[in-house]
């Protein structure tokens, strides 16, 4: 009994990127994604590679990096898996983090979309509307008297 | 195997990625709507508003957010400006609100408050924090919060008044899901209340806080049967003629507790099954000001504190602030079953008109904490002079076991001295006996008839101190005086004393 458990814990799947990439991963980690666990169970062959079709390598190997890092979570404790997960969104550019939340949304994992979600919020926070069309490259399609009659229907979100 | 497949190493073999700035798209308006609503949701209201003005796209997002925060709203209307936000609002469910409401000059937060909460229950909310605090008036609270049954988190702040509906109306408490619930303060005690262990046994985290400002007979008796309650936090506050029925505590899976209670009756406290998961406890009985003395037996009041002292035994950290007239370790050392607290490390108390008699059943009583590691002793009533410098130390007969090998940090604040042979004595009997310790820390000052006295009292006393033998050789002792603060291993060389006099 306690072979065959040992086994279904090292169990092997190879993931493939949007563009051919191909990743082995234990099925631990990968089950964190609730799509890939979905598509496991309806999956005859499990050696064949599971296509995980909208996500480049590049972003998947990010992706599994974080299911890495979480699925042995009784290895560090949760102060340090918040440090490592503010580190991880800190390193990526905010070409990164787009795509991430796409792949987190696609693969659904909630952990890594929570994560990105809020550091893409608080990259918003106290900034003005100005900032944070600057910050994120959004083009202002109102005219001027229009802006001004939005910005009268809520005034005191523009306060301070 | 594909070629190209990434066994071990996953770091990206070819970099694309660029700075959104350097290409110059937009790629954030062009994430599903639900994703940029997720992310508003994460913002206070305000900021999350305040993109409707970014472009089309970004018009009406905000509407569709599922949390409301807001931290300072101070319109002379409340009401109406949350009505309003909330007719904006499109989600059907509203997770999240949280709002700190500040003084402002209407005498009153009007009734239609209810029609606010009321929306805000209809759309399910789960934690549901109002802040009112900073308001001067009586906050009414509608009876719909009480069967809100989707309330996960539960925090009141401000002159919290239940009872304006409640007289007319018999109110059945719904709230199956309740985990954290918060009151501070109540004024009365709120009939609904008893019935609160039927209707949320989910409960983990419990704080009430009790201001009872107008003389208050027959508080009724509190029963908190909670099986799962982890956090148990009381704070009563009377006024001299107050009486305080009893408050049974029944909460075995209890792991933290305070308990914040003015002097002026009775310890209505009692554990009616003993919280033996408990870790931390803070228990502050200390007086807030003088008042006439009381009738109440002493006698009586201390077998009751120490039935609820010992029903803590399962302890390891244990901070207990009581100005009494009674000294609750004289209970641990008359006691002939002592209880023996095994997990306590860290004990920080008080004790009230110091004399050596004190100090030698704090000692005694030290042998019910066999592992205690960090010990904090904080001296009271400053017009007392201490009496310790001339009296001789009585030692305990037998020599604590975690003196003398778990002790490692001694800190004794506030010992107002007229001599120094007694507590030179008392710091000579733990230093000679404690073989771990690492600091022993005393804040003292001295009675005399000038600066210079006093002065030359501390130095000479400091002196002494640091001369006493230790039995531990990482031992540091510092003190700290009103004139020299040194410690033996900085300042103290070759029998001399080199620190600054400040």
């Amino acid at each position: 009994m306690a072979s065959t458990s040992t086994s279904t814990l090292s169990r092997k799947l190879i993931l493939k990127s949007s563009d051919g990439e191909k990743f082995e991963v234990d099925e631990n980690v990968a089950m964190q994604s609730q799509t890939i666990k979905h598509m496991i169970e309806d999956l005859d062959d499990i050696n064949s590679p599971i296509p995980v079709s909208i996500v480049t390598g590049t972003i998947l190997s990010k992706v599994i990096e974080y299911c890495k890092k979480h699925a042995t979570e009784d290895s560090d404790s949760d102060e340090q898996l918040k440090q490592w997960d503010k580190e991880y969104a800190n390193n990526m550019d905010l070409n990164t983090l787009y795509y991430l939340l796409l792949a987190a949304n696609y693969m659904e994992i909630k952990g890594l979309l929570e994560l990105i979600t809020q550091c893409v919020a608080d990259m918003i926070k106290g900034k003005s509307p100005e900032e944070i069309r600057a910050h994120f490259n959004i083009k202002n399609d109102f005219t001027p008297q229009e802006e001004a009659n939005i910005r009268n229907e809520n005034p005191w979100a523009f306060e301070n | 195997m594909a070629e190209n497949m990434h066994r071990h190493s996953l770091n990206p073999v070819r970099r694309h990625c660029r700075s959104s700035t350097d290409d110059g798209e937009d790629r954030l308006s062009s994430l599903p709507d639900p994703i940029l609503t997720d992310i508003l949701s994460r913002l206070p209201i305000n900021s999350a508003a305040s993109t409707s003005v970014l472009s089309r796209h970004w018009r009406h997002l905000w509407t569709g957010v599922t949390r409301f925060d807001l931290y300072n709203v101070k319109t002379p209307n409340p009401t109406d400006f949350l009505n309003n936000i909330l007719q904006q609002l499109t989600s059907p469910k509203i997770d999240a609100f949280k709002i700190k409401v500040r003084s402002i000059n209407s005498s009153y937060l009007p009734d239609e408050l209810e029609s606010c909460f009321h929306e805000i229950c209809r759309r399910n909310v789960q934690q549901l924090i109002f802040n009112g605090e900073d308001y001067d008036y009586y906050i009414p609270i509608p009876a719909c919060l009480l069967s809100c049954q989707s309330l996960v988190i539960l925090e009141l702040f401000g002159m919290l008044e239940f009872e304006r509906w409640n007289k007319d109306r018999v109110v059945k408490l719904q709230l199956p899901n309740l985990k954290k619930l918060s009151l501070r303060s109540l004024h009365e005690v709120p009939t609904w209340l008893g019935s609160l262990s039927e209707s949320s046994p989910l409960l983990e985290d419990l704080t009430l806080m009790f201001d009872l400002d107008q003389p208050y007979f027959g508080m009724p008796i509190l029963n908190l049967n909670f099986p799962n309650l982890k956090t148990l936090k009381l704070e009563v506050r009377t006024v001299s003629t107050s009486r305080v029925s009893q408050i049974s505590i029944d909460a075995p899976k209890l792991t933290h507790l305070e308990i914040g209670h003015s002097y002026d009756c009775t310890l209505p406290y009692t554990f009616r099954s003993n919280p033996t998961a408990l870790v931390e406890a803070c228990i502050d009985l200390k007086r807030e000001e003088e008042e006439d003395e009381f009738d109440f037996d002493d006698e009586e009041e201390f077998h009751r504190f120490s039935e609820f002292f010992r029903g803590m035994y399962s302890i390891s950290n244990l901070k207990i602030l009581v100005e009494r007239h009674f000294n609750i370790f004289v209970y641990l050392c008359v006691n002939v079953n002592q209880p023996i607290f095994f997990n306590l490390v860290r004990l920080k108390t008080t004790l009230l008109e110091f004399d050596l008699n004190d100090c030698k059943d704090l000692l005694v009583s030290l042998q019910c904490f066999p592992n205690l590691k960090h010990l904090w002793v904080k001296l009271y009533d400053m017009d007392y002079c201490s009496k310790m410098g001339q009296r001789n130390l009585c030692a305990p007969d037998i020599v604590p076991s975690c003196l003398i090998s778990k002790l490692k940090t001694i800190k004794i604040k506030g010992l107002r001295l007229s001599g120094s042979i007694g507590v030179l004595k008392l710091l000579g009997y733990i230093l000679g006996n404690a073989k771990v310790l690492e600091k022993l820390y005393l804040d003292a000052w001295f009675d005399g008839h000038s600066e210079q006295e006093k002065l030359w009292k501390e130095r000479e006393f400091c002196i002494s101190l640091f001369k006493l033998p230790r039995s531990s050789s990482t031992c540091d002792v510092e003190f700290s005086g009103r004139f020299i603060r040194s410690s033996s291993d900085l300042d103290f060389k070759n029998g001399k004393l080199i620190c600054k006099v400040h």
